[in-house]
C-alpha cells in the first residue's frame, strides 16, 4: 500500500513551491488525519489525489478506527409503545443531547427493525420487516444490500436468529443466519439451515448443522461480537451457544449452575463477553456483572445492589464504566456504580428501550 | 564538552546546545543514542535535518516539560497547558512543518501529538478549497473527477 502512495503524483507536486504540508512523512499527515471526523474526511479527499488515496488507504482507515481517543458516540434503538415500530438514532454522547442522526433519514425504508446487530468497527447489521438485509456505516452514509439468502424449498420457515462479527484474521465482516424449518407434512424439524454471508465474497455459504438451533437461544439484543465469536445466550438459561467466525463452526460455553434460575443477558463489558444478572425486585435490586475469561471461566467484576435502585433492565456498559440501564418507567439512564447514582438520558418518551451501544465512526467502505 | 549530567546537541548548521540529560532524553532517538552508545553522552550528538533555530524551539519546549514531569508543584498542570497552547499558536507554518518533521524524526512523542492536534485543529470544519488556500496545496483533479468526489458525499460539504 505504501508502494502504491507513493506512486500517486507525488513527484511532480513536491517540486512547486510552497507544498511543504506534502512533503511531511507519511505517518505524520496521517497522525494528523487521524484526529479527524469521518465527515471532515469525506471533505478532504477532495483537496488533492494524494489526500484522497491516503484517506482510503486501508492502513490509514485502520489507524483511523483504533485511536483510542476519537470520540465515542451513542447508538440507540427503541420500539414505540403506541406506535409499534422501532426507531434507531445516533446521538453525539451520552447525554442523549444534541440533534442525533436517525437511520430513515439517509435510507427510504420500513422503520421496523426486526435484527439490529453491531456495532462492529462502525458497522452495523439491520434486518427489517421487508426481508431486507443491509450492512451500514452511520458516518459515511454507506449502505450495503446483502444478496438475498436461498432458502429451503417447500418447508415453512418456523423461526431464525442473526449473528454478525468479523474474521479476526482476514477482517471479513460475516453474518451468520440460521433457520429452522418445520415439515407440515411429516410433522418433523428439519436440521437447521445455516447460512454465513462473507462481505469481500459479497456471497453466502450454505450448510446444514444439526449442534445448534435457533429455537434454543435467546436473540442478543446488546452486542455480543466479541473477538471473533457472536454469542447467544440459551433458552433454558444454563449455556451459552458461540458462533466462531473464522472457522465457521458453532460451540457451547458453560455458565454457573446459579444462573439458571436468574434473569440476565449477554453484553460486553470492556470489550469482553458479559453476562448481565438482573434483579429487579422493589426491596433489593441488585445487578452482577460476570466477565468470561480464559478457559470459559466467569468472574463477578461489578455487583451493585440497594432498595432504591428503580431497575428494569442493564442494557451493557459505556467507556467510564457506568452501566446503561432501563428504568420501571421506561426511562434510559446511567447508573454509576460507585457512587450508586443514577443519571436519566434525554427525555422521557414513552417506548422500550431495545438497544444502546457506545459507537465508533469508521471510514471502512462496505462495496 | 558537557559536564556531567548535560548533552552537547549539534543542529545541521553547527549550532552547539549544551542540555540537561533529562531535558534532552525527551526524545527516544537521542534517548536509545546515549543508551546504546556511551560515545554520545560525552560528545557531540549530531541532529540531522534540524537546524539552530528549530532545535532552540525543541528544547524550549523539552525543557518545560521534563521540569513539569520532576515536580508538579513548580509546574503545574495547568501552567503546562497555557504553555502549549501559547507554544503552538506563536509558531508559523513554516516553523509548524520544521517542528513536525523534526519531533517525528526525534520521537519527541508529546510534542509531535500537540502539533499533530493543532494542524486537525486548523483543517477541520473547513472546505477543500479553503484548506487548499492555507495550506498552499494545488488542486490536481481534472474537473471530471473533482465533480465525482463531490457527487459522493455531497452532504459532507
Amino acid at each position: 500500500m505504501i508502494q502504491r502512495l507513493q506512486n500517486i503524483e507525488r513527484l511532480p507536486l513536491a517540486m512547486t513551491k510552497g507544498d511543504k504540508f506534502l512533503q511531511l512523512p507519511e505517518d505524520v499527515i496521517m497522525e494528523i488525519f487521524s484526529r479527524l471526523p469521518v465527515k471532515s474526511l469525506l471533505r478532504l479527499k477532495a483537496v488533492c489525489k494524494y489526500w484522497c488515496a491516503l484517506i482510503h488507504s486501508p492502513i490509514f482507515v485502520a489507524k483511523h478506527l483504533h485511536r483510542q481517543k476519537n470520540k465515542q458516540n451513542l447508538l440507540v434503538h427503541r420500539y414505540h409503545v403506541h406506535g409499534g415500530d422501532s426507531a434507531l438514532s445516533l446521538f453525539p454522547d451520552e447525554y442523549l443531547a444534541g440533534t442525533s442522526q436517525e437511520y430513515q433519514d439517509h435510507i427510504p425504508t420500513p422503520t421496523y427493525f426486526s435484527a439490529v446487530l453491531g456495532p462492529l468497527d462502525g458497522i452495523v447489521f439491520l434486518y427489517n420487516d421487508d426481508h431486507s438485509m443491509v450492512l451500514w456505516n452511520p458516518a459515511t452514509r454507506e449502505v450495503k444490500h446483502l444478496p438475498p439468502s436461498v432458502p429451503s424449498s417447500s418447508l415453512s420457515l418456523y423461526s431464525h436468529v442473526f449473528g454478525f462479527g468479523k474474521d479476526p484474521e482476514t477482517n471479513d465482516f460475516k453474518v451468520v443466519y440460521v433457520r429452522d424449518y418445520w415439515d407440515d407434512d411429516v410433522e418433523i424439524w428439519h436440521v437447521p439451515l445455516v447460512s454465513v454471508y462473507s462481505l469481500s465474497t459479497n456471497s453466502w455459504r450454505q450448510f446444514k448443522d444439526y449442534t445448534f438451533s435457533s429455537l434454543r437461544v435467546v436473540k442478543s439484543y446488546a452486542n455480543t461480537y466479541s473477538n471473533g465469536f457472536y454469542y447467544w445466550r440459551d433458552i433454558s438459561n444454563c449455556k451459552v451457544f458461540a458462533f466462531d467466525l473464522r472457522n465457521e463452526v458453532f460451540l457451547e460455553i458453560k455458565t454457573p449452575d446459579t444462573f439458571k434460575s436468574m434473569q440476565w443477558n449477554l453484553g460486553l463489558y470492556n470489550d469482553s463477553l458479559a453476562i448481565f444478572v438482573c434483579n429487579p425486585s422493589s426491596n433489593n435490586a441488585s445487578v452482577d456483572i460476570w466477565v468470561m475469561e480464559a478457559e470459559q471461566s466467569w468472574i463477578k467484576k461489578v455487583s451493585i445492589n440497594g432498595p432504591l435502585l428503580n431497575i428494569r433492565r442493564a442494557l451493557g456498559s459505556w467507556k467510564t464504566g457506568d452501566i446503561f440501564i432501563e428504568t420501571g418507567t421506561l426511562q434510559l439512564a446511567l447508573l454509576n456504580p460507585s457512587i450508586m447514582e443514577i443519571r436519566n438520558l434525554g427525555p422521557r418518551i414513552n417506548c422500550y428501550c431495545l438497544q444502546v451501544s457506545s459507537y465508533k465512526e469508521s471510514l471502512i467502505r462496505l462495496n | 564538552m558537557a559536564s556531567k549530567g548535560n548533552l552537547t546537541l549539534k543542529s545541521c548548521n553547527g549550532k552547539e546546545f549544551i542540555v540537561e540529560e533529562k531535558v534532552a532524553v525527551m526524545s527516544t532517538t537521542i534517548k536509545n543514542m546515549v543508551d546504546v552508545d556511551d560515545s554520545f553522552a560525552q560528545g557531540v550528538i549530531p541532529i540531522i535535518g534540524v537546524d539552530g533555530k528549530i532545535l532552540a524551539k525543541l528544547i524550549e519546549y523539552c525543557k518545560e516539560h521534563a521540569e513539569a514531569d520532576e515536580d508538579e508543584e513548580v509546574k503545574s498542570e495547568e501552567y503546562l497547558k497555557k504553555f502549549d497552547e501559547k507554544f503552538v499558536d506563536e509558531l508559523n507554518l513554516n516553523d509548524l512543518y520544521d517542528l513536525l518533521k523534526a519531533s517525528n524524526y526525534l520521537e519527541i512523542t508529546k510534542l509531535l501529538n500537540l502539533l499533530c492536534q493543532k494542524v486537525a485543529s486548523m483543517i477541520k470544519g473547513k472546505k477543500p478549497e479553503e484548506i487548499r488556500r492555507i495550506f498552499n496545496i494545488k488542486n490536481d483533479f481534472t474537473p471530471e473527477e473533482e465533480e465525482e468526489i463531490n457527487r459522493q458525499n455531497p452532504w459532507a460539504f
